[in-house]
């Protein structure tokens, strides 16, 4: 079982490997928001030192505590975009998945093969999954290392590392809600005949799946490491009944 | 020869409409079966039902003695499949695909490119597999697709219109390759509209029409039939 999910997973990555202009949609999507938010607290680091740019700040933002404000929309903004970002990725990738292979016509060669559907559908999941894991766990992580380093952040450092909630958060409820995320957007792409389909199909489950596992995973940091546990439990679990309605819905039916 | 593949009493619907009607039918190992018939006829349904990539709404099919769903898990590669769209991967070189299906079924990739080699060396593909299969021709697409399904050695090749877009070179391929898997055993049955092709290699034409089963013409002992005696066939049962 293992080795035909992964040859499936093999072949879903191999195939994205080999989309230039997809690599460089996604790598570049991770790549501007680090930026963009080192950039920002970098900035931010180097005005709270500087009286004219605390001058300056001042007057952009009047009032007591804009540097301080400025700071914490920052870090809140990337906590919550660096999930959200992950399973917008992985949503639009896994609603390809099954479609590509009826459009190739490969699915009626896949379903005479000895194989499950069950483990057809985890290997998509998987190989759609793995690549923005990896960008992820590089830039995201980065970033966030890189946060958590600048002493404008101290006062906000459950949203950051080395905090426990983040690194579960990061580690296991990111991971488990792509694959939710993965699994939903691929059982959509199943179902359907066309892109056009697909595409709204999907749409509509990311919106909803990437705002509420993006919240919870985000906004529930300062709460521990228990609940950022339960989150990424709720999220395998999904993932798990996400992956069995998909493979029960993806009938073996291929005239259907 | 004994039955391979046998349908009795087939009904199919597709969303509360038949699209075959009590079909009953069976291929016998080593026999060229030809499907014909006018479009929407029902052809390439009773090709998925045999495949058991359908489940009929009446009626049984068995496939070596098993209900033809259940044929992948219980006999693995029993069922070689080549359709008009070939059902490769455009993305991937011609080894990549041929491991990635033979994979499925468990073939280690020694033993692909040790089984492959005079199939791609004959075919002609053998410098070609290292390139995307996006990049072929839809010849040599299709006579991929025909070295997957024989890499297996199945005993049942289900083709629908397996020449529909090849050259008149590589039609004469696919018959000649089609023929040489009878020769070994195989029960073939093939989909197709040219009625030339069915005359040469076929030993049995079945008539789908309106969903029914009309006629079976036997083309003879392999004996090659008059010419145009299935196109006159077919006419009379339009």
């Amino acid at each position: 079982m293992i080795a035909r999910v992964r040859l499936i997973a093999w072949r879903e990555l191999r195939e994205l490997s080999r989309q230039p202009a997809m690599l460089a949609m996604i790598g570049g999507l991770f790549l501007l928001i680090s930026l963009l938010v080192s950039g920002a607290l970098l900035l931010l680091q180097a005005a709270e030192g500087d009286p004219v740019a605390a001058e300056a700040l001042r007057g952009w933002l009047p009032g007591e505590g804009a540097h301080a404000t400025l700071v914490q929309a920052t870090v809140t903004a990337f906590s919550w975009l660096i999930f959200t970002q992950l399973l917008g990725i992985v949503g639009v990738l896994a609603g390809h998945t099954v479609l590509h292979d009826r459009q190739t016509n490969a699915l009626p060669f896949l379903l005479l093969a000895p194989v499950r559907r069950v483990e057809l559908m985890a290997g998509k999941v998987l190989g759609v999954v793995a690549l923005p894991l990896v960008l992820y766990l590089a830039l995201s992580g980065a970033t966030s290392i890189l946060a958590a380093s600048l002493p404008i952040t101290a006062p906000w450092r459950d949203s950051l590392p080395p905090s426990p909630a983040w690194v579960v958060a990061f580690l296991l409820g990111g991971p488990a809600w792509s694959l939710f995320t993965a699994a939903i957007c691929a059982a959509v792409s199943g179902l359907s005949r066309d892109v056009r389909t697909a595409q709204q199909g999907v749409w509509f489950a990311m919106f909803f799946v990437t705002f509420l596992a993006g919240t919870l995973l985000s906004a529930l940091l300062s709460q521990g490491v228990g609940v950022q546990l339960l989150v990424a439990a709720l999220g395998l679990a999904g993932a798990a009944a996400a992956l069995y309605a998909g493979s029960e819905a993806m009938s073996r039916e291929v005239g259907r | 020869m004994g039955g391979v593949a046998r349908a009795e009493q087939l009904t199919h619907r597709i969303g509360g409409r038949e699209v075959l009607s009590s079909v009953s039918l069976t291929v016998r190992d080593g026999e060229v079966l030809g499907l014909i018939g006018p479009n929407g006829g029902g052809k390439s349904t009773l090709l998925m039902l045999l495949a058991g990539l359908l489940r009929p709404s009446e009626g049984a099919v068995t496939v070596l003695g098993y209900p033809a769903h259940q044929l992948a898990q219980r006999r693995t590669g029993a069922v070689g499949l080549i359709t008009a769209s070939p059902g490769l991967y455009p993305l991937l070189t011609g080894w990549e695909n041929l491991h990635f299906f033979s994979g499925l079924y468990g073939l280690s990739r020694q033993a692909v490119a040790r089984q492959a080699a005079p199939w791609l060396d004959r075919t002609g593909l053998t410098e070609a597999m290292d390139r995307p299969v996006g990049g072929w021709s839809t010849g040599m697409q299709q006579r991929l697709s025909l070295v997957r399904a024989l890499l297996l050695d199945p005993s049942l090749l289900l083709l629908d219109e397996p020449t529909a877009n090849l050259d008149p070179l590589g039609s004469r391929e696919m018959h000649r390759a089609v023929r040489e898997a009878a020769g070994r055993g195989v029960a073939v049955v093939l989909v197709t509209h040219d009625l030339t092709g069915a005359e040469a290699i076929c030993d049995r034409v079945a008539l789908l029409r309106r969903q029914v089963l009309r006629q079976e013409a036997l083309t003879g002992e392999r004996a090659l039939p008059p010419e145009g005696r299935l196109l006159r066939l077919y006419r009379e049962a339009l």
